[in-house]
């Protein structure tokens, strides 16, 4: 005996209403803290979108989810920007690397950030802004929770590192993991 | 330092801190829009809002910046805003160019390793662009070393287009090379779940 559990016509609508409006705060932050604002708004269009054509995937707890979502979109977003802002001009890759971020109040937090791997960076703005655990960061990330709490671990120590030696932030380009 | 106090000093740092949250008429117009949307391809921002003004509104949070005002509701247009000092972000595309060698290194291939990638001083997930005679262009989707370009160029070093076969428009790769040359053995390839754990494990 099978049900067909999927919801259809005025209860799919009813659902994604009921649901959309307390997604959207969250979302707009998340993609605020990453990219400027006009990529935010698009993107932001987007993963409502995408949340709404895929709402039977939506957990009881739909954040970490759409947060999945928000990643997405903002990858194609970013892809979709660029190729619009392109010249024709070649320029050879230099410093300083490329800061989303508009704004920052702590600059040396800033620039502690764009020198770690952009994992271990988007591990830390995962723990710190969205304050999600490890869990919930590894239902975004589509990973295992045990991966993300060795990572962060890691990332957070990088982090104090680079925050306790002022002296080496500059331009550097971002490297991967020390030993 | 505790882990309390880098969050603390993470968050007091947080970009969307004084985001002002959108008004309600606003919200339930983006829920309203998600539904209504018809089916496009997912992945195409734009593709349905052929000439949407987004450089306006872009050009008009820097006015708004320029001329010092505090950015509130309500307003006409985009309701996004993060502060006085948002500013939109239109620059010259960096550009990565490394060569594939393609001349029998092939023979000396050891199997890929996480010890080898993290030789290398690039490592990048992009999805080719266009194929013209010995180059692909590349556009990044996602870098894990070496500098953050949009756009990684492979030309074939030996001068014959078949270097550069495995190279298909529209496909995702993952990518790496060491002072500028591709590396050929097993570490650069379609983006496939084997090999974006390797890089995920290297980096």
């Amino acid at each position: 005996m099978s049900r067909d559990l999927r919801l259809h016509g005025d209860a799919r609508r009813a659902r994604f209403e009921a649901l959309a409006p307390s997604l959207i705060e969250p979302l707009r932050r998340f993609l605020m803290r990453r990219t400027d604002p006009a990529t935010a708004e698009d993107a932001l269009s987007e993963t409502l979108l995408v949340c709404w054509r895929r709402l039977e995937d939506a957990p009881a707890e739909p954040l970490p989810w759409a947060y999945g979502v928000a990643r997405f979109c903002l990858a194609n977003a970013e892809r979709a920007r660029r190729r619009q802002d392109r010249l024709v001009a070649r320029i050879t890759a230099v410093d300083p690397p490329r800061d989303h971020v508009p704004h920052h109040a702590a600059p040396d937090l800033s620039a502690a950030l764009a020198r770690l791997n952009p994992q271990d960076a988007e591990l830390l703005r995962l723990w710190a802004w969205e304050d999600l655990g490890p869990a919930d960061i590894a239902q975004v990330l589509g990973t295992t929770a045990n991966a993300v709490s060795i990572r962060l671990h890691r990332a957070r120590k990088k982090l104090k590192e680079l925050l306790s030696s002022p002296a080496s932030t500059g331009h550097e380009p971002t490297e991967g993991r020390k030993r | 330092m505790t882990d309390d106090d880098l969050r603390a000093q993470l968050r007091g740092a947080d970009p969307a801190a004084s985001l002002a949250p959108l008004p309600s008429d606003r919200r339930n117009d983006l829920v309203a829009r998600a539904m209504a949307d018809a089916p496009a391809q997912v992945g195409r921002p734009g593709a349905r809002r052929p000439g949407r003004p987004w450089l306006l509104a872009a050009a008009a949070a820097t006015l708004a910046a320029a001329a010092g005002i505090a950015v509130g509701l309500p307003a006409p247009g985009p309701d996004i805003r993060v502060g006085p000092s948002a500013s939109p972000v239109v620059r010259a595309p960096i550009v990565s160019r490394i060569t594939a060698d393609g001349s029998g290194a092939r023979s000396k291939c050891e199997t890929p390793s996480v010890a080898e990638l993290r030789s290398q001083d690039l490592a990048v997930e992009g999805t080719v662009r266009a194929i013209s005679g010995t180059v692909a262009t590349v556009d990044v989707i996602r870098v894990w070393r070496g500098p953050q370009a949009d756009v990684v160029e492979i030309t074939a070093d030996s001068g014959t287009s078949e270097d550069v076969p495995r190279f298909e428009a529209g496909a995702t790769y993952l990518i790496a090379s060491r002072d500028g040359r591709m590396h050929e053995c097993g570490l650069t390839g379609r983006a496939g779940p084997e090999l974006l754990s390797l890089y995920d494990e290297a980096f």
